[in-house]
């Protein structure tokens, strides 16, 4: 649900947390995102920069232009005005391949004790390996926030809405291989760099997400291939092929379509 | 002013973690990089201000010492924050001043005395590429400073040639921050500290913290009494946050933000810190005092106190009238 009144969180004296729902819908998600935009549309003074999660945005605001106090208000007549989620919610779908249960995945997996993720995930869901490539594979999940860390996403799936059933890292992994993804609840996460983490981990995903270095000519002025409110459909690929991307990475060809969400279909969490 | 590139020294021996760090960059958050800069950013202000350089001209962040450096040209330079035994040819020399060295010499940075990182700034700035507004380095992603990591053997630094000259001239005692231990961090109490019982927020504030090993640029981790969460009603937030009463649906982390995984430990999220994270939060260190965590070191002890966020306001503007006369302006 979106709250009538959003709560305000003071981060002491150079960040604020609006947090506008509790619930993890797609249209709570369409709505912070709508919200956002209005945010930089604005006259407020002072703004660094805003990170958009699935429930709340964080505001980091130069404390030598403005106050928490001044700025509230100011964020509450925004907001008053009305935050029109467009029925049509204008989108990317990016197509992006993933080698599932990958041998270095299976690697990784087993330096930390545990057996290939997806055989874990295979048994708690009483399905095949195979099945759970088919269903993660299966909908298109939409972007919900990239500030995990550079080059990464968190997405859910939105059509159709599926779910595997999944456990979490008791303790988390001291590593993750960069390109890993991972699966933690309905959130579908990449790992763009070597870090820990704590996600039942998929498969990995050979293009690049971010290209910091202009490499890859896709990339110009915007060297990250996924932002918020995009929507991601993954689709299988086998050894081979991966081996053949990653030969030519720099040449690969990205697909991307130009979409939109109908917003009125609220489905997720 | 003419600006042209020159050698200024070899790194002969880089110590644990060397790296080249300005004040950071801003507003890319969203995409996953956190602010990053010097740590003590006080004292890397005031040894620039004493170079004459810009506040920002990138410098070196020395953590615990282990350093020499063997200098090409003869230029300024200035040593600040932790005390961590500096030397030039063997001979102990003073911080928070401008010190001229020749060709030949060698500094050595090694045998602390107090705090955890000292700062060392060259007339003009170091010269390496910037990265997102930045010259600071940033390892987790392997950008900024010098390749993208840590200082190595071999290593050769480049400044900007200044055409100023450079006096000498000192940071006037008053204006030196003075460190812990004991450290007493004045804290906003915010974000999620309603999901923490009473009894525990009395805690936090009556206890005494330890610094843990696990501490660095990301976060600073301490130990002290276990803390306590309410018990949720209806909300749906706790079904998207995890199961353990200290999640919460993961949102943006403020940089100095007190997270507490499980109530068992803190961890405040340091300049390097991750932009987000699931985890309660029940407060966030004063901006004024965000500087003095970089000097923290394992082991030592921490108290909280709960400060207004006026009071916060109004120590942020202080700090900030320090660096905006010139030196001699304060002398006087």
């Amino acid at each position: 649900m979106i709250y009538k009144e959003p709560i305000f969180h003071i981060g002491g004296d150079s960040f604020l947390t609006i947090e506008l729902g509790d619930d993890g819908s797609l249209f709570l998600n369409l709505y912070i995102l709508t919200l956002e935009k209005m945010i930089w549309g604005s006259d407020i003074p002072g703004l660094i920069d805003t990170t958009a999660l699935r429930t709340t945005i964080m505001v980091h605001y130069d404390p030598f232009i403005m106050q928490a106090h001044q700025l509230i208000q100011k964020l509450k007549d925004l907001i008053a005005k009305g935050v029109e989620v467009p029925k049509k919610f204008s989108s990317r779908l990016i197509h992006l391949p993933v080698y599932y249960n990958d041998p270095w995945t299976r690697e990784c997996a087993k330096a930390f004790g545990l057996p290939p993720n997806l055989e874990i995930i295979a048994r708690e869901n009483n399905i095949s390996v195979e099945e759970v490539i088919e269903i993660h594979s299966q909908p298109i999940y939409f972007v919900s926030y990239t500030s995990f860390m550079y080059g990464s996403f968190g997405t859910f799936p939105i059509a159709p809405f599926t779910i595997l059933k999944n456990s979490k890292y008791k303790t988390p992994r001291k590593w993750t291989s960069p390109g890993t993804i991972g699966i933690g609840g309905t959130t579908t996460t990449y790992y763009s760099i070597r870090s820990p983490g704590g996600l039942m981990m998929l498969g990995n995903i050979p293009v690049k997400t971010f290209d910091t270095e202009g490499r890859h000519k896709f990339f110009g002025e915007d060297p990250l291939l996924i932002h918020p409110g995009d929507m991601i459909r993954f689709f299988p690929i086998d050894g081979e092929e991966y081996e053949h991307i990653k030969e030519n990475i720099d040449e690969y060809s990205y697909k991307i379509e130009e979409s939109h969400i109908d917003s009125t279909k609220n489905e997720g969490l | 002013m003419i600006r042209q590139k020159m050698r200024v020294c070899k790194v002969v021996k880089p110590g644990i973690l060397s790296m080249v760090q300005d004040l950071g960059r801003r507003g890319h958050y969203s995409e996953g990089i956190p602010d990053g800069g010097a740590f003590d950013s006080v004292a890397f202000k005031l040894g620039n201000m004493a170079l004459g350089n810009s506040l920002n001209a990138a410098g070196i962040e020395v953590l615990l010492g282990g350093v020499c450096l063997e200098f090409f040209e003869k230029t300024w330079i200035a040593i600040t924050g932790g005390d961590l035994g500096p030397r030039i040819d063997n001979n102990p020399v003073p911080m928070w001043q401008t010190l001229p060295v020749i060709p030949g010499q060698k500094l050595a940075i090694s045998g602390r005395r107090n705090g955890l990182r000292a700062y060392l700034l060259f007339a003009g700035g170091l010269d390496v590429p910037s990265f997102m507004g930045s010259r600071s380095t940033y390892l987790f992603l392997g950008r900024g400073g010098v390749r993208g990591r840590k200082l190595e053997k071999g290593d050769i630094l480049n400044i900007f040639h200044s055409s100023e000259d450079v006096l000498p001239r000192r940071i006037p005692d008053r204006l030196r921050p003075i460190y812990g231990p004991p450290w007493r961090l004045r804290i906003v109490y915010g974000l999620q500290y309603e999901l923490f019982t009473e009894e525990s927020l009395e805690r936090f504030e009556s206890a005494t913290w330890t610094v843990t090993s696990q501490t660095n640029r990301m976060g600073i981790r301490l130990q002290g009494p276990a803390l306590e969460f309410k018990h949720r009603t209806g909300s749906q937030l706790h079904e998207l946050g995890g199961r353990d009463l200290s999640n919460i649906p993961t949102e943006g982390n403020p940089l100095g933000s007190i997270q507490c995984p499980a109530g068992s430990e803190l961890i405040i999220i340091g300049p390097d810190g991750p932009c987000e994270g699931g985890y309660a939060k029940l407060g966030t260190n004063i901006s004024a005092d965000f500087f003095l965590l970089g000097q923290i070191r394992p082991g030592d002890k921490v108290k909280f106190k709960s400060a207004p966020l006026v009071e916060a306001y109004k120590e942020l503007y202080r700090q900030k009238s320090i660096f905006e006369k010139d030196l001699e302006e304060i002398e006087d």
